[in-house]
């Protein structure tokens, strides 16, 4: 399902100085897998994901989805294999502020839904009482705690029934109950569902949760334990 | 959820970056309006003046051009005098097909006698005429009898009566010419006999009466035949008869020309000047923006948003706040035009013409398209740099 070959990410910082952030990476996971992969920061792990989410373009290497090299694609096919493939929990406040919470769930089906207005917003409730915040469908993100903004943000990223969920450190805000919370509402997705995880995180108590982890360090895949 | 409703929503949820543009695009669009009403509407004026005159030459005693001009434009009173047999001279200049007189008269200030305080006067000969006749002709079926007249568009016979009166003497308002937006607007036009008549009565109905040189006109209007230059015959007209200024048609006014480029020059600066600061604070509003929403660009990318979708969604908000803003700015503009246009015309020295409703509409619309297409050039480069981005650098930020 996910396969990436020999990838690799150089940034090029202010002036010339380059920064290896992913290094001849490979790796291949197989659909219905719940993957954490933990690392200090700076190891390359937000890179890694961003590179199997089509986020951005490697250096080196291919970043292939059940097949289909990402970067072959025009920018209209990658975005809408990223709306339909793809939902994405990022580290940061990542719900639009003019929004409440109800359009915010139901903002990917702008990109990517086939049905109604009237079914995104059906569907936008549903997740919503899936999360545990049937009762905000009208708030606005300021209005909210960190943890019930992740929670929403958790219910954005399903909107679309995505195949690969991909979280980006989704508790690195949240205190150790909240975080809780969202990892055993993560794990109860992935359990009802057929739907493959990728988690990156710098907590290695998290990997618990997963079905499989891996590690990073200085940009590369350094171990990996069933 | 389509992308104009976010784009509004986005507006909604940013009131500084919006009030800024909003208020730039007003005072643009707004300052835009009434420089072209302003400065179109001294053309306009002009142009229509010219149009009403209908000569080709109007020959005036030398050194009083000026005066007639004024007179005929702004209503000041002029006494210029020109002997009445100067006219058989022009008359037999090679070139000249036919040539009229005229006499230029103003009713007196705050008079019992008159009930029109201060009004422009001009006398025509009915037999020569060819510049107010036609239009009597057309819509009158011939031309005035004695102590008959036409007025400009703003004459009209006081309530409760049946005449105008000037200087004592009855006159019957027999129609109104088409606005000019010069002081031809507020002036009667009647025939030389009337203008004696009235001369007649006003020495004993009137506080002052009115005195008429005899053998005296104020100016002669000359028409050139087929093929003949405008500039050849008024150096034979100066050459022919002494003490005379012929003024050429495209001359006409010349001095009010000038003014009204003088003035268009300094619209047009001040405008450029707002115009550029504005487009560049737009400019820097967006980028700033832009670049402040570089993370929430990135988070739209990985929910799907294509290139296509950032750029727009930038564009349209930076498009609907021009239009937002550009709305109020111009119909302020009109307002404020239209209800000091008598102030402008004093202020500015020059005449004014107020658009007609479809006209106004027209450049109201050139407004809109010109806000728009500066706040969305504005907007495009940050818009473009944003949208180019990868998702992950946005996301970065």
């Amino acid at each position: 399902m996910i396969e990436l070959r020999d990838v690799s990410k150089t940034y090029t910082l202010d002036g010339d100085q380059a920064v290896e952030a992913v290094r001849d990476a490979s790796l291949s996971v197989s659909q219905g897998e719940f993957v954490i992969i933990t690392g200090r920061s700076g190891s390359g792990k937000t890179t890694l994901l961003n590179l199997v989410g089509g986020m951005t373009r490697p250096t080196a290497g291919q970043v292939l989805i059940d097949g289909v090299d990402l970067w072959q694609l025009g920018d209209r096919e990658q975005s809408r294999l990223r709306s339909r493939k793809f939902g994405f929990i990022f580290q940061f406040p990542s719900l639009l502020p003019s929004l409440t919470v109800l359009e915010n769930v139901a903002l990917p089906a702008m990109f990517g839904a086939d049905g109604s207005g009237q079914e995104d917003t059906r569907r936008s409730q549903e997740l919503l009482e899936l999360v545990g915040l049937a009762e905000k469908l009208h708030a606005y993100p300021r209005q909210l705690s960190a943890g019930q903004q992740q929670r929403v943000v958790v219910a954005r990223a399903l909107l679309n029934q995505p195949a690969i969920l991909l979280a980006d450190e989704p508790t690195s805000d949240l205190d150790e109950q909240t975080e809780h919370e969202i990892m055993q509402l993560l794990r109860d997705i992935y359990r009802r569902t057929a739907i493959t995880i990728l988690l990156v995180t710098h907590t290695s108590q998290l990997v618990s949760y997963g079905s499989r982890a891996l590690k990073m360090a200085a940009g590369a895949i350094i171990d990996e334990s069933a | 959820m389509n992308l104009w409703r976010l784009a509004r929503r986005n507006i909604a949820g940013s009131s500084y970056r919006s009030s800024v543009v909003f208020l730039c695009a007003l005072v643009v669009a707004g300052l835009a309006l009434s420089t072209i009403l302003i400065v179109r509407g001294a053309s306009e004026s002009l142009r229509l003046a010219s149009l009403r005159l209908g000569a080709d030459i109007v020959v005036v005693a030398e050194g009083t051009e000026s005066k007639v001009e004024s007179a005929l434009l702004m209503g000041t009173p002029a006494s210029a005098a020109l002997p009445r047999s100067n006219l058989q001279k022009i008359a037999a200049v090679p070139g000249v097909a036919a040539v009229s007189p005229q006499l230029y008269l103003s009713s007196l200030k705050n008079a019992s006698c008159c009930s029109a305080s201060e009004m422009f006067l001009v006398a025509f000969d009915p037999a020569t005429d060819f510049t107010v006749s036609p239009w009597l002709q057309k819509n009158l079926g011939g031309t005035l009898r004695l102590g008959e007249a036409v007025g400009g568009t703003y004459v009209f016979t006081p309530e409760g009566e049946q005449n105008i009166r000037l200087y004592g003497y009855f006159i019957t308002l027999k129609g109104n010419l088409e606005p000019t937006g010069t002081n031809l607007d507020r002036s009667m036009f009647f025939t030389l006999d009337t203008a004696n008549d009235m001369a007649r009565v006003s020495k004993t109905q009137a506080d002052q009466p009115l005195q008429i040189a005899p053998d005296t006109i104020s100016a002669a209007l000359v028409k050139l035949g087929a093929g003949a230059d405008v500039h050849d015959v008024a150096a034979r007209i100066m050459q022919a008869v002494p003490g005379v200024m012929p003024i050429e048609s495209p001359n006409l006014f010349l001095a009010f020309r000038r003014q009204i480029s003088g003035l268009l020059g300094a619209m047009l600066g001040i405008l450029s000047i707002t115009g550029i600061l504005s487009l560049v604070l737009i400019g820097l509003v967006l980028s700033m923006a832009a670049n402040e929403r570089r993370r929430e660009m990135g988070v739209l990318k990985a929910l799907g948003a294509t290139r296509g979708f950032v750029f727009k969604v930038l564009v349209i908000e930076a498009g609907l706040l021009a239009l937002a803003g550009a709305l109020p700015g111009l119909a302020l503009a009109a307002l404020t035009v239209y209800l000091f246009r008598s102030l402008i015309i004093r202020g500015l020295g020059v005449p004014f013409l107020y658009p007609s409703p479809l006209q106004l509409l027209g450049l109201v619309g050139a407004c809109i398209i010109g806000a728009l297409m500066g706040v969305t050039l504005a907007a495009a480069y940050p818009a473009w740099r944003v949208s180019r981005e990868d998702a992950a650098i946005s996301m970065r930020e």
